[in-house]
């Protein structure tokens, strides 16, 4: 947990980088900083572990005051990650993992455990770069070095100043999806700078958007984008407000998690039943469903295909694979190009094991959509999204 | 590079056969009295012994000056100390060592032979000591300096785990040409009596034994290509891997 209480930072030359802010991280969240060039992210981020001293106001780290710290101890329980990566060329991959623990004197098996530990965490191979030096690696690679050199003796806190600054968008968002799985792991409570509203917005459970020294806005992304507090904020969230609320939907919240299905292991005829029950309860007639075969997805079925299939026959004999599949993460901005791109009007949610968890149709895609952009109520999945009447 | 260090040790290898050459040619040949092989080895002991005294101490103090200088508590020091050192080197090395003498007069202290010039030679030799040690040690890359301070290094592991091991190439190299210009300016040092090679130069000049100043200067300059050369070794060998995988 981090919490700055009316802290106030003017520079030696007046400069009142920082005025009054209170901001409070609860243990386990991501709180990005964000605002203009000069807003004060960085001076803000750095006197929490001291590498700037605060003028006036208080730093709380874990509940403690950090003026009763050390310096040096506290930014060694502080994992510290810069936009420069600033790894050290001189040293290896595994001496540069190895400062902070090594500076806090755990013994060389430990260090060489944790090193090889955090570089499969950052899903580099431990055999292969240990012994690398930063010159050997491509700049995605420096950046995930650096990530792991910030949990190197597995901090509570951390902080981050534009980690992912520089570099391709492509590998950038890359690492972003990455380290949100590693923080969906480990839990840290993290002050995570940026200047990029989408990078914010991604990865921030909240945002604290800053101007000229001054909080603006403290809120959840999809919050601040459905009730930006003024102008400044509105404009700074920029014109797609609502495109960038689908991307904040993930696909779990908007599939119906119950959709009907057939097993592949049913005969033709009780598949025929299923059918013309659920056209029973809609009133319409379903062209479409789901196969499972126990919890896994399989594909799709036809009814049609059904006909004049012979009796002993079952419903995987006439199965159709399915195109594209969805994680439960997947946004909705994503979704609909997926949908897009392959021609499909659904598309099954799966897990990692491809178990079936639910079912995203278009219709639910273009509903959600809509209300993003007329700023209305979301309305729950009904039963007409599973209505299958267009081409698969 | 390779070819001229190719060239550069050839030239070393023919001035020192050159030496030795002209160390057995007689009088009996029609020349005039050159130097035995074990006049100049004594000769060019007494060099290296005056240039190594003096060296030592420049490194020892030009090296933690120049690091001293380029911490940011010290900063402000810098001009002063590196326009000191920059009169030291920019004044002729014959003027730094003839100033010297009535220097050693005035503390009374023995004005002629050895010391004066090892003095001289100091200062002459401390200008590109500082430099190199000052400029390798600000031109660590601020980021780096940052990122260990985040970490919870102190500045005395920043310095010694990291600013030292990057600039210490630059800072070796100052010492080459500290040196390699010493091994030069050390013959002069017959003018205040220390001795070294530069002594058959001028005795070979008075008296128009004109091989015999071609034997200590081929020895005086055999000695700084070797000496270069020896310290150009020790430069890559100190380098981090890292970094030489850097610049390549
Ligand atoms: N050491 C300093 N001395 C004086 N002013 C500074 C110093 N560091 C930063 N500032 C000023 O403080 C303000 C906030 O800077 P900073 O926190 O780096 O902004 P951000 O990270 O949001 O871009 C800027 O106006 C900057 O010029
Ligand atoms: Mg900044």
């Amino acid at each position: 947990m981090i919490e700055l209480e009316n802290v106030i930072k003017v520079f030696p030359d007046g400069t009142e980088a920082v005025k009054d802010l209170s901001l409070k991280v609860p243990r386990g969240e991501i709180c990005v900083l964000i605002g203009p060039s000069g807003c004060g992210k960085t001076t803000s981020m750095k006197m929490i572990n001291r590498l700037i001293p605060i003028t006036s106001g208080k730093i709380y780290v874990n509940g403690q005051d950090i003026q009763t710290f050390n310096p040096q101890d506290l930014r060694r329980n502080i994992g510290y990650a810069i936009q420069q990566v600033g790894l050290f060329p001189h040293m290896t991959v595994r001496e540069n993992i190895e400062v902070v623990p090594k500076l806090l004197g755990w013994s060389k098996q430990e260090r060489l455990k944790r090193a090889r530990e955090l570089l499969d965490m950052v899903g580099m191979d431990p055999d292969t770069y240990l012994d690398r030096h930063p010159s050997e690696l491509s700049g995605g690679q420096q950046q995930r070095i650096g990530v792991a050199r910030c949990l190197g003796a597995d901090p509570p806190n951390l902080l981050m100043d534009e980690p992912f600054g520089a570099i391709d968008p492509i590998t950038r968002e890359k690492l972003q999806d990455e380290f949100l799985r590693i923080q969906d792991e480990i839990q840290k409570t993290i002050i995570f700078v940026t200047h990029d509203i989408d990078e914010a917005l991604k990865m921030g459970d909240r945002i604290a958007l800053m101007s000229e020294g001054e909080l603006i806005q403290y809120s959840t992304p999809p919050e601040l984008l459905a009730n930006p507090a003024n102008d400044f904020v509105r404009d700074f969230v920029g014109a797609d407000r609502a495109l960038k609320e689908l991307r904040l939907l993930r696909g779990e919240e908007v599939m119906n998690p119950t959709p009907p299905t057939v097993d592949a292991n049913d005969s033709f005829q009780v598949a025929r039943e299923k059918f013309e029950r659920e056209d029973q309860q809609t009133g319409r007639l379903r062209r479409y469903m789901l196969v499972v075969e126990g919890d896994h997805f399989r594909g799709w079925v036809d009814r049609h295909d059904l006909d004049g299939q012979p009796e002993d026959g079952h419903v995987r004999d006439v199965i159709i694979k399915s195109a594209a599949t969805a994680g439960p993460d997947m946004s909705m901005n994503q979704a609909m190009a997926t949908v897009l791109s392959n021609a499909i009007g659904n598309l099954a949610i799966t897990d990692e094991q491809n178990r079936l968890l639910g079912l995203l149709t278009f219709n639910s895609i273009r509903r959600v959509m809509a209300q993003s952009y007329t700023g209305e109520e979301a309305a729950e999945p009904t039963d007409d999204d599973t209505l299958e009447t267009e081409e698969l | 590079m390779r070819r001229y260090i190719a060239f550069v040790v050839l030239l070393g290898l023919l001035l020192g056969v050159l030496v030795w050459v002209t160390s057995f040619v007689t009088e009996a040949q029609g020349l005039m009295n050159p130097l035995a092989w074990e006049e100049i080895y004594d000769l060019t002991i007494e060099h290296i012994q005056m240039v190594v005294v003096a060296e030592a101490i420049a490194i020892a103090i030009g090296v933690p000056l120049g690091i001293l200088i380029a911490l940011p508590q010290f900063r402000a020091l810098s001009p002063p100390v590196l326009g000191f050192a920059g009169v030291g080197q920019s004044v002729p090395s014959l003027a730094v060592i003839a100033i010297m003498s009535p220097i050693f007069a005035l503390l009374s202290l023995n004005s002629t032979g050895y010391w004066p010039v090892v003095v001289a030679l100091i200062i002459y030799g401390l200008m590109p000591i500082i430099r190199n040690a000052f400029a390798g040690m600000s031109n660590v890359d601020p980021a780096l300096i940052e990122a260990g301070r985040g970490m919870g290094m102190t500045q005395g592991q920043i310095i010694r785990q990291v600013q030292i091991p990057i600039a210490i190439s630059v800072i070796v190299a100052g010492i080459r040409t500290s040196t390699t210009l010493n091994v030069g300016a050390a013959t002069l040092g017959v003018l205040n009596g220390a001795g070294g090679l530069g002594e058959p130069i001028l005795s070979g000049m008075a008296t128009s034994t004109y091989l015999v100043t071609l034997q200590g200067g081929a020895a005086a300059a055999a000695l700084a290509v070797i000496v270069d050369r020896l310290i150009g070794g020790v430069e890559s060998w100190l380098t981090p891997k890292g970094l030489l995988v850097a610049q390549s």
